[in-house]
């Protein structure tokens, strides 16, 4: 970006936070966290950062407007401490990070791109966990688009983290889940409790484990190969992973198409599944039933049972980002910062608000005026509730929202 | 609550503490001739424990064997036998939890609250062929079941509902056992400086010989430091094969390749120069991270690696081939691997 572009992107973003309207939502102890910036004009990160109150954060956002804020969940005895063994670890926030990279949406094929570092191979959609030419881990990807089908699926994942897993199995209560939008693909949810503070590693992976289904045994919830002839087999209203397997099955056979029953049949019984497909009014009311009949399922055969549940596993599963949670110095995105690459804010967000948030819309932090700009070739964008372009090298006027993301993106240039 | 005999089964209890306080033995009186049935029976306690692996309960005399516990952890603290120690906490954990899984579902939940603080539940719930009378809230389930191996004890496995983990009268039985061997293992790590008399120093010096005894002829529990390439997991030779074609690898493939290979006996340097060929190699940096994990600087832990769940968890498990069936960890594939390789050659 030219030195004109920079000046007025630090503008903008100092004027948010100078904005003596807008209200910082902050976590709780600021005191004992650490921050962290980086910024628009140079590469280094500050770390080690502290702050003793609100308003000391708020002077130090106006004057230096950083590209972007990050905080510990991790409180330390002395957060400004560059030694991890000098900080005094005191316990830190359960989060969660829910990232529709990591979401496989069917439209990742038309704005995703990966390249494998090592041998330069490049195909579309969500990069795969290695290299299919040449087997390397070293895969980026890219998608310069904000997609509101991926972020609506992300959203997705969060309801079903916080209706599906939080709530009815972990037992926590809707007041104790703090959301917030993490300015770009995702959410992030934090849980501020005194009662998960101090809670180790090892618990920590156990968490995932349990969300991610990782190691879930069918058998141990009762889907094991001899479940007819059980007396109490599992139903659709059993608590925990029990019901949510069987609830599984249920969701999956009721919009499952005959392609679909196909793959989960060895090829010499592919035949079956127009068979399946023609009984499945029978089979989803046989679930219904407090001992459902899961004899009707075993029939077509152990190998598809045993693929029909774990696909139900594979549906059911939440799919949270590991590295986070497990990690208990972890630095996130503060809420209500601006994430200095889209012009978004990371959102606070209500529970009972979720369902009618649009990040695209609601946001967005730069909704007033107008910039005049030259945007080279670049697909069509959705921000506050409008289609702007396609593009195709043109001189534009554009409000400051989608001009401040073009210039971000690399894709305009300020006329 | 709890009876006079329920003090000698459960002399780790605080109201059984409170009686040995309220008893005031020293380890000055326990060298008195009167005091020497409980000193016999400590010795005993750990004896029994190296011996057969499990702490007998006698119950007839209530007050030697209520005494004899604290006398017992003096004298294990003081062997300073890390060995002895473990072998003690797992004696006393095993006793607890024989007498504990007969116990009825109100005083276990008493017992469980009044040592660990766990909120334990009453319930009656039945989901399969099991009866649940008995729920835990999560957070103290995990605080002990990651000393298990088995599946059955991993939360995804369980049931789990509101909070609370579902369990039977001997699986809560189990946890609190587990509970105590680790609260007994912290507590022996250190060991109080007292004066002894005469009978407390030759019954400690009776225990260490039976303890050096024992270890000799069991089989070595450190790895083998010569099990070749050849014995390494499927893990381990993905992650060496990746570091060899100088491919990128997360931080967690890192730590585990490096603290892999520090527990089968290879140098810092040897170690760094398996990272030479990544993309980002840094010597120093590398080294500086290496000798971390090897416990040479920073918080001086010698860092074993993850076990096959976390590597699980964080994709790091390929290819599992039917040895990893049976194990938990990459160094204990490592330590079967070696030794049918011993016994082949």
């Amino acid at each position: 970006m030219s030195e004109r572009e920079l000046k007025l992107i630090i503008k903008l973003v100092r004027s948010y936070y100078a904005d003596a309207g807008h209200t910082l939502s902050l976590p709780s102890d600021l005191p004992h966290r650490e921050l962290a910036f980086s910024f628009f004009e140079r590469d280094e990160v500050l770390r080690h950062v502290a702050f003793k109150s609100l308003e000391d954060l708020r002077v130090f956002l106006t004057s230096q407007a950083p590209r972007h804020v990050f905080y510990s969940s991790a409180y330390y005895l002395s957060p400004s401490e560059r030694d991890m063994a000098s900080k005094g670890w005191m316990g830190a926030d359960l989060v969660f990070d829910i990232d529709s990279d990591h979401i496989p949406t069917p439209c990742k094929d038309e704005h995703d791109r990966w390249t494998c570092l090592d041998c330069k191979a490049t195909g579309r959609g969500l990069a795969p966990l290695s290299c299919p030419s040449c087997g390397g881990r070293r895969l980026s990807s890219e998608s310069f688009y904000l997609c509101p089908r991926c972020l609506e699926a992300a959203k997705a994942e969060l309801l079903k983290l916080i209706e599906g897993f939080l709530i009815p199995d972990f037992g926590f209560s809707p007041s104790e889940l703090h959301v917030a939008f993490s300015g770009r693909r995702g959410y992030h949810l934090h849980l501020e409790s005194e009662a998960v503070k101090e809670i180790d590693q090892y618990a920590r992976r156990e968490i995932v484990d349990y969300l991610k289904a990782v190691s879930l045994r069918p058998e141990a919830h009762g889907f094991h190969s001899f479940v007819e002839r059980s007396h109490a087999p599992p139903s659709l209203n059993h608590p925990g992973w029990r019901g949510r397997v069987a609830r599984g099955v249920y969701s999956f056979l009721s919009s499952a198409t005959i392609a679909d029953l196909e793959r989960l049949l060895p090829t010499s019984k592919r035949q079956l599944a127009a068979e399946i497909y023609a009984s499945k009014e029978r089979l989803l009311a046989s679930l219904e039933l407090p001992k459902p009949k899961w004899g009707l399922m075993l029939k077509y055969g152990r190998r598809f049972w045993e693929r029909l549940v774990l696909k139900a596993i594979e549906l059911q599963r939440c799919e949270i980002d590991e590295r986070v949670t497990t990690d208990i110095h972890r630095l996130i995105r503060l809420p209500s910062s601006i994430h200095g690459d889209t012009g978004l804010i990371a959102q606070p967000l209500k529970l009972n608000g979720l369902d009618s948030f649009d990040p695209l819309k609601d946001a967005v932090a730069f909704k007033k005026g107008e910039l005049r700009v030259h945007v080279g070739k670049c697909p069509q964008l959705t921000l506050m509730g409008e289609c702007f372009g396609p593009f195709n090298d043109e001189l534009v006027v554009l409000p400051t929202a989608v001009a401040f993301y073009l210039l971000r993106s690399g894709l305009a240039r300020l006329a | 609550m709890l009876t006079k005999e329920d003090l000698a089964k459960y002399p780790f209890t605080p109201e059984a503490q409170a009686f040995v306080k309220e008893r005031g033995l020293t380890a000055e009186e326990l060298d008195k001739t009167e005091n020497r049935r409980i000193l016999e029976r400590a010795v005993g306690r750990l004896k029994e424990s190296l011996e057969s692996g499990i702490v007998s309960a006698r119950l007839e005399e209530v007050e030697v064997e209520v005494l004899s516990y604290p006398a017992a952890m003096l004298l294990a603290s003081l062997t300073n036998d890390r060995l002895l120690q473990s072998r003690y906490a797992e004696g006393e954990a095993k006793r607890a939890f024989t007498l504990l899984k007969d116990e009825t579902v109100d005083k276990l939940a008493y017992i469980a609250h009044d040592c660990f603080n766990w909120a334990v539940e009453r319930v009656s719930l039945d989901i399969g062929p099991r009866s649940y009378g008995l729920a835990l809230r999560w957070r103290d389930f995990l605080s002990v079941s990651m000393g298990f191996k088995s599946h059955h004890w991993k939360l995804v496995n369980r049931t789990l509902s509101a909070g609370l983990v579902y369990l039977q009268r001997h699986e809560l039985a189990r946890l609190m056992a587990e509970a105590l061997r680790e609260r007994l293992l912290s507590r022996l790590s250190t060991a109080p400086t007292v004066e002894l008399g005469e009978g407390l120093k030759a019954s400690l010096r009776e225990v260490l010989e039976l303890s050096k005894r024992r270890a000799a002829s069991s089989v070595g529990l450190e790895p083998p430091k010569e099990g070749g390439e050849s014995a390494y997991p499927p893990c381990i030779k993905a992650l060496l094969e990746d570091a060899s074609a100088g491919r990128q690898l997360p931080h967690m493939a890192r730590f585990t390749l490096a603290s892999f290979m520090l527990n089968v006996g290879k140098t810092v340097e040897e170690v760094v120069d398996l990272f030479r060929r990544l993309p980002d190699f840094d010597e120093k940096r590398t080294t500086y991270h290496v000798r971390h994990v090897a416990g040479e600087i920073g918080s001086r832990t010698k860092y074993t690696p993850p076990r096959c769940e976390t590597l699980r968890t964080f994709n790091l498990c390929p290819s599992p081939d039917r040895l990893c069936q049976r194990v938990k960890h990459p160094l204990a594939y490592y330590r079967l691997r070696s030794m049918e390789g011993s016994e082949a050659g």
